[in-house]
């Protein structure tokens, strides 16, 4: 054994495969270190995550920090009936619900286009392979799905959470996320062939 | 390619892409989150000449320590029980330990260590270690090391 920044690292071991349970136990303990490898471990999906949810730099900086603080405060608290990694998009899902609460009430809201009324021709093609790419073009298709859709779909296929990890997340239930899921699906796929 | 291939190409785009503002902002994060108060209960401490006060929070996160200290256990939770008069009533340390590991020198040596921590925090090194109360309760045994 050696001593480590994580007070106890066994010989050999790196930071990333002391398991997610282990490090939330002791940065429940207050141990820094361990938190910190939790944040470099899950920081880039939550705001991944978040981004596409809130579809504004400054917004989604605020959100994950605060995310993180109330994971840090609440730590003594997670005792770990889901995963460390489900807990953590469940804090930063209802962090961003704040946030859209927020910009509901202080502007007004960009106006959905259901899957019907979708003008097909509206993601130019030509902009598209001028401007940006692939991610982009997707990126601009999930701007478009309402905030349910959008965050099953980005839960499920982007993070690999399960139908009943996105419902705890969602506050939701499993029916609920497979209807958003098909309907993201619908829209997306939708987008991208206009998108080709 | 069709639009489900489009949407299949740039779903593990997505996946694999890490976005320049996290890149930006993970130290933040970090400095931003761990100033963050978690409430705790304080506890009486003794100065020479006058009271001393700690956070229950600061005794854990140094039992903590000292208990990470001691080879083939890990410590899942340390709780304080503090007297009306905030005095340290109890200090338990829950352990995870080795499995093999003879338990009793272990939970000896884990109070040995949390005592003389509490002392030395609490300002208690005189008068005796005796008089910190703590109890190790050994939780859990596991045989995979690195869930110490």
């Amino acid at each position: 054994m050696r001593r480590g920044a994580f007070g106890r690292t066994l010989l050999g071991m790196d930071a990333d495969e002391i398991p997610d349970e282990v490090l939330a136990r002791r940065a429940a303990l207050l141990d820094r270190a361990a938190f910190r490898v939790i944040v470099d471990r899950h920081g880039p999906a939550l705001y991944r995550y978040a981004r596409r949810m809130l579809d504004d730099p400054q917004d989604t900086e605020d959100c994950v920090q605060e995310a993180f603080a109330a994971a840090w405060t609440s730590l003594p608290q997670f005792a770990g009936r889901s995963s460390l990694r489900t807990w953590l998009f469940a804090i930063t899902a209802h962090k961003v619900r704040s946030s859209q609460r927020r910009r509901t009430r202080t502007a007004l809201p960009l106006p959905f286009v259901a899957d019907d009324e979708v003008d097909r021709h509206a993601v130019d093609p030509e902009r598209s392979a001028e401007g940006t790419d692939l991610l982009e073009a997707l990126n601009a298709a999930l701007r478009e799905l309402p905030p349910g859709p959008r965050s099953a779909w980005l839960l499920r296929e982007v993070e690999g959470l399960s139908y009943e990890q996105i419902a705890e997340v969602s506050g939701t239930t499993t029916s609920t996320v497979r209807g958003q899921l098909h309907r993201a699906r619908g829209h997306l796929v939708q987008r991208m062939e206009a998108w080709r | 390619m069709n639009g489900e291939q489009l949407l299949t190409q740039a779903t593990r785009s997505l996946r694999e892409h890490t976005d320049a503002g996290w890149v930006a902002l993970r130290d933040d994060v970090v400095a931003a989150a761990v100033k963050a108060f978690r409430p705790s209960a304080p506890v009486r401490g003794r100065l020479p000449g006058g009271e001393l006060w700690v956070a229950s929070a600061v005794l854990v996160s140094r039992v903590r320590v000292a208990v990470a200290g001691v080879p083939d256990a890990a410590a899942l939770r340390i709780t304080c029980t503090t007297t009306a008069d905030d005095e340290l009533d109890r200090l338990t340390v829950e352990l995870v330990a080795l499995y093999g590991t003879p338990l009793v020198p272990l939970a000896a040596e884990v109070r040995r260590a949390a005592a003389a921590t509490v002392a030395r925090t609490l300002g208690l090194a005189d008068p005796p270690l005796d008089r910190v109360r703590v109890d190790v309760s050994v939780q859990d045994v596991t045989p995979d090391a690195r869930l110490l």
